[in-house]
């Protein structure tokens, strides 16, 4: 079969496939514009979103910052109020001029020493013995202090006699 | 078909919009053809090339030769083509008609129900035909490309087109054989 007579074919094809397809050319090219377009939207929108969400952190941040110190006067004011100063001393002088983070215990043991005769009247003795420590220490300098006042009362209860 | 340098591919690599809508249109013919060969429906065919470019867009850091980028994007477009035809559900295409069977088949010019006719014939005995000869087919009587230019898109040998080329002629022949002897071409109607 020669070029010749192949002729009316070609034609019909060619003319086929550009009624065909001549139609839809171009739209690929719109597509990948507006491709681009709606990624740069939304890339624009993720940008603002995480400046947004590193501002906002950013703020929250600086307001604990702020606000730390405050929170923590706050504990600790009560505990200064709360607790009765340790007595006159040098130790006492010292605790002022610290931190004011300190601790105090205290220890304490009664015994019944039963019931003796005081002249006439018959009285129970009750012994207390008591050891009261106090510890001041500033975790900053790594400074402590520490007092202890030990403590010994004898009670007498007087007993009723029928 | 006049191929752009490897520069604009380069380009295009390098995240630049503009160099890849010149390749769009550069190749837009060629996916086009490749799209309707394989669907042999010129909207998916279109919808598809769409989508192929843009896959091609995502995916150049893949493309490992420049000079290789119209047979790199015949493969995505044959690929997604074909996920295309596995995925949509059968269809009766505009193609699906034997050949002159329709007894309404008229000549008149006025008549575009005839011409839509005529259509429908050569769509149907290109659709008769096999999956790598329809693509080669539109490749060269819509693209105009040698058989050597398909057969580098195509990723098979000069002479393995030219002998698909042939019998696909032979076939068209046989089909359109009265659409032909006619004495005018479906597009000289209005």
């Amino acid at each position: 079969m020669s070029e010749q007579d192949d002729e009316p074919l070609d034609v019909l094809l060619r003319e086929f496939f550009r009624d065909q397809l001549d139609v839809v050319r171009g739209r690929a090219e719109e597509h990948f514009r507006q491709h681009m377009r709606a990624a740069s939207t939304t890339a624009w929108r993720r940008r603002v979103w995480l400046v947004g969400a590193f501002v906002s952190g950013l703020a929250a941040s600086v307001a604990v910052l702020c606000a730390g110190p405050l929170f923590r006067h706050f504990e600790r004011a009560p505990q200064l109020v709360r607790q009765d100063p340790p007595g006159p001393g040098p130790l006492a002088a010292a605790a002022t001029l610290i931190s004011p983070t300190f601790e105090k215990t205290v220890q304490s043991r009664t015994t019944d020493e039963g019931i003796v005769m005081l002249g006439d009247t018959p009285v129970r003795v009750v012994h207390r013995q008591s050891v009261e420590r106090t510890r001041w220490f500033d975790g900053q300098d790594n400074v402590s202090a520490e007092e202890e006042t030990p403590q010994d009362d004898v009670t007498l209860i007087k007993l009723t006699t029928y | 078909m006049e191929t752009p340098g490897k520069a604009l591919v380069e380009r295009a690599r390098r995240k630049d919009p503009e160099a890849f809508a010149a390749l769009i249109r550069a190749y837009e013919r060629v996916v086009l053809s490749v799209a309707f060969g394989v669907l042999g429906d010129p909207a998916a065919a279109a919808d598809l090339a769409q989508d192929a470019f843009i896959r091609a867009w995502e995916r150049l850091d893949d493309l490992r030769e420049p000079e290789r980028f119209a047979t790199w994007l015949c493969g995505i477009v044959r690929n997604l083509a074909i996920d295309c035809l596995r995925s949509r559900r059968p269809v009766e295409p505009l193609l699906g008609r034997e050949p002159a069977a329709d007894p309404r088949w008229t000549h008149d010019p006025t008549d575009e129900v005839g011409r839509r006719e005529q259509l429908a014939q050569v769509a149907a005995a290109i659709a008769a035909l096999d999956e790598v000869s329809r693509p080669a087919i539109v490749l060269r009587y819509y693209e105009g490309l040698s058989s050597r230019q398909i057969a580098e898109l195509l990723e098979t040998s000069p002479a393995a087109i030219d002998m698909r080329l042939s019998r696909a002629r032979k076939q068209l022949r046989a089909i359109l054989g009265d659409l032909m002897r006619e004495p005018k071409s479906v597009h000289e109607k209005g």
